[in-house]
């Protein structure tokens, strides 16, 4: 029976202090093992009854996996929560869709307890952190007790609360490339209020030489069953001179490419109208900031 | 598998016995009786059981109280000082009539003590966009926005004496 005001499943609770740890912990109980990071996602879960994991592994106590550091790009650690991703001085001045999404997540208090790798890992279609990370071209580290592989986070999701994870993997760290010449970027979505989750998502990073886009990613969350990228409007954006038209031909594009459906929190028709507006919106605000 | 923690609640040592699925709500108001911290949803969209961890605002009802071993707890209860006067935030909260059936009020407080304990000159868009994750039934927000404002350092020196004693 669902009950919100108290845990009812009973577990096994374990607390590694390192990734070696945490992996060996994953290794041995396999499938019937549960990550928590900062627990906003999971304890929901199985507070509503959708998950029933027999042992959760903490990585709370893990420090070699809370950290944002400058180099070659960024690279980002699985446990650090949107709230400092938010105010990281790098991300907001150079990151700059990747600082308003981590903005952009529900609450204050929601912010301090979630984690980057947790938004991930869930595996939702509407997770905030994935459109920009995607745009921006990062990576993900995934490290098993014998293994350890990086994948474009582009290819991460398979589905609805599914990802490329194979039982054992834990996802330790997000590689963001270095931007290279005249890039600007821009997050934008749509809720029904600030702390909700988005009825669509959109982030795009634009590289520019005088008034033509070299480079374009435009990825949208929350229409379709993974996060994804809108291919053929980014090729349109290559096409010509940038102007209005131009403009108005890729969220066309982008809102014709996109398979979004009706739910709770919004309907397929107004996630097609709406994202036509957020992706050109975008695209004006990732251009202006990248240099004019 | 049970596991003694310790944790110091509002400035006093505990030290408590706990299951892997007890949750701090549960643990606060059921084990040590502090019933200021409310449960209002349950899943992480109301606001109502925020207490800080480590000065941090965080929702009591999705964290495992087996995982705050060592950590610091400040809930409603300890929001005011030590010689038991309220704090400046919650005598502004009953100046500015910001309390309705009060059952937001401990999170709100909470939240509004962490907002200017790291800015103490918060503009009203910072302060509504601090408070999104706690919900008002009453939907008394005006007032409670304006409660927290009040509470500001420039509009304290404005007022001279007449403003919040932060």
């Amino acid at each position: 029976m669902v009950n919100t005001h108290i845990l009812s499943q009973k577990f096994e609770y374990f607390e590694p202090k390192t990734i070696e740890e945490a992996v060996l912990l994953l290794a041995t109980h396999g499938e019937k093992a549960k990550v928590v990071a900062g627990g906003t996602d999971l304890l929901v879960q199985m507070k509503m009854e959708r998950l029933h994991p027999k042992c959760l592994i903490s990585i709370a106590k893990i420090p070699a996996l809370h950290y944002i550091i400058e180099e070659n790009g960024l690279r980002i650690g699985t446990l650090t929560p949107f709230r400092e991703v938010e105010r990281s001085l790098t991300i907001k001045n150079k990151y700059v869709a990747l600082a308003e999404a981590a903005r952009s997540v529900s609450s204050v208090q929601i912010k301090n307890m979630g984690t980057l790798g947790g938004n991930l890992c869930h595996g939702s279609p509407a997770a905030d952190s994935a459109p920009p990370m995607i745009a921006f071209g990062a990576k993900v580290k995934l490290v098993g007790a014998s293994h350890e592989r990086m994948i474009p986070l582009e290819d991460f999701f398979l589905g609805p609360g599914e990802t490329v994870l194979i039982s054992g993997e834990l996802l330790v760290e997000v590689q963001v490339p270095e931007l290279s010449g005249q890039t600007g970027s821009a997050f934008l979505k749509m809720a029904r209020v600030s702390a909700d989750l988005a009825k669509v998502n959109v982030a795009v990073v634009i590289r520019r030489e005088s008034s033509f886009c070299k480079e374009c990613r435009i990825v949208l969350g929350a229409v379709a069953k993974t996060p994804l990228r809108a291919k053929k409007a980014e090729e349109i954006m290559k096409e010509g001179r940038f102007g209005a038209h131009i403009v108005k031909q890729v969220s066309h594009a982008a809102s014709e490419e996109i398979r979004p459906i009706t739910d709770i929190r919004s309907n397929a028709w107004y996630r097609k109208e709406v994202s036509r507006i957020l992706v050109r919106d975008a695209i004006e605000l990732a251009w202006g900031r990248a240099g004019g | 598998m049970k596991k003694q923690i310790e944790l110091i609640v509002n400035g006093i040592k505990r030290e408590i016995v706990v299951s892997p699925n007890e949750l701090l709500l549960n643990v606060l108001r059921d084990r040590l009786g502090l019933i200021g911290t409310k449960y209002g949803c349950g899943i992480g969209e109301c606001g109502a059981c925020t207490v800080l961890v480590d000065g941090e605002s965080v929702l009591a009802c999705l964290t495992l109280a087996i995982g705050l071993d060592g950590s610091e707890i400040v809930t409603i209860e300890g929001i005011s000082q030590p010689d038991g006067r309220l704090h400046p935030v919650q005598e502004s909260f009953l100046e500015n009539g910001a309390v309705q059936c009060g059952f937001c009020t401990p999170g709100m407080i909470v939240m509004a003590k962490a907002l200017l304990d790291e800015n103490p000159n918060p503009s009203e868009r910072e302060v509504r966009d601090h408070i999104r994750g706690n919900l008002c039934r009453c939907t008394g927000y005006t007032q409670i926005v304006k409660a927290i404002l009040d509470c500001s350092k420039e509009k304290k020196s404005e007022e001279g004496n007449g403003g919040c004693n932060l």
